[in-house]
């Protein structure tokens, strides 16, 4: 079943995804850390991501540990041209999971990586362990 | 069609090397002396491919073969011998990404699973051009005019 945006998901609500390889984050001019493009880039154009203020950060630090999150709201994901869409099912029992469809570009098209782009610019990062806490 | 140790990447590696390097063993480690750079990205696919797994709550990190195999014809179209060592990393869904970092200027390699490939030029951060990058007569121009430009001065 294709995946619906959420339009009750809105705004500054914050979006996490788990930066599972250190490539997947970069370092700004001023040395503090960004989420890369390639973190919100998927082949199946599914990103797997958790609603930050529904879902429990310590079961995330327990499945990965030792590793960052990227955070960015959904207004600048949709901005970006993607959707937010529940996926209950795809957390492995993790609440609030959520994927990140991308709409707007044809996939693994130079657009849809500079839209990606445009969102991990958008993005923060920060410590699993220490989010959870 | 002409076999990848026939490509200008290759040109100055031991053939009975190459064919090796050119699969998923492990790359012969004189490789290392007469080319670091192809070494070490070959090094690095055979351990994304080894290591990646499925993680629920993330994404698909094994390696798919058509990607896999389109990473090794980017490696062997390049005829430019003196590069930096690359960072090869997963793309969620099975893709995976390959970067070239020179001061602040980067060539990043985006390849789908499906074997698609977005490359991009950066430079302090920003977008210079980009392009989709297909095999056949300006594939190989287009490559290394973007790696051509990273190193030099």
């Amino acid at each position: 079943m294709p995946f619906e945006d959420d339009c009750a998901l809105a705004g500054d609500i914050e979006i996490v995804r788990v930066l599972v390889d250190r490539s997947w984050c970069t370092k700004n001019d001023d040395g503090t850390e960004r989420p890369s493009s390639i973190a919100f880039l998927d082949s199946l154009n599914e990103v797997s991501c958790f609603i930050l203020n529904e879902t429990n950060l310590s079961l995330i630090a327990d499945r990965f540990p030792d590793k960052k999150i990227a955070i960015v709201t959904v207004a600048a994901a949709r901005e970006a041209g993607f959707i937010v869409a529940r996926d209950p099912d795809g957390g492995g029992g993790i609440p609030g999971h959520v994927v990140l469809v991308q709409r707007s570009a044809p996939l693994e098209s130079k657009q849809h990586v500079r839209l990606t782009r445009q969102l991990a610019k958008n993005g923060r990062v920060s410590g699993l362990s220490q989010a959870a806490q | 069609m002409t076999p990848l140790t026939a490509t200008p990447a290759f040109q100055h590696v031991d053939s009975v090397h190459a064919v090796k390097a050119a699969t998923s063993e492990l790359v012969p480690a004189s490789l290392s002396d007469t080319a670091p750079w192809l070494y070490s990205a070959l090094s690095q696919l055979h351990d994304l491919q080894d290591s990646g797994r499925n993680l629920i709550g993330v994404g698909d990190l094994r390696i798919s073969e058509r990607a896999s195999t389109q990473v090794r014809t980017i490696l062997s179209l390049i005829n430019i011998k003196t590069l930096p060592t690359p960072v090869l990393y997963p793309l969620s869904g099975s893709g995976i990404g390959l970067k070239w970092t020179v001061g602040s200027r980067e060539v990043e390699f985006t390849i789908f699973a499906s074997a698609k490939t977005v490359v991009a030029k950066l430079e302090k951060g920003q977008l210079l051009d980009d392009c989709e990058f297909s095999e056949g007569t300006d594939a190989q121009s287009d490559l290394n005019g973007y790696l051509g430009w990273l190193v030099r001065l």
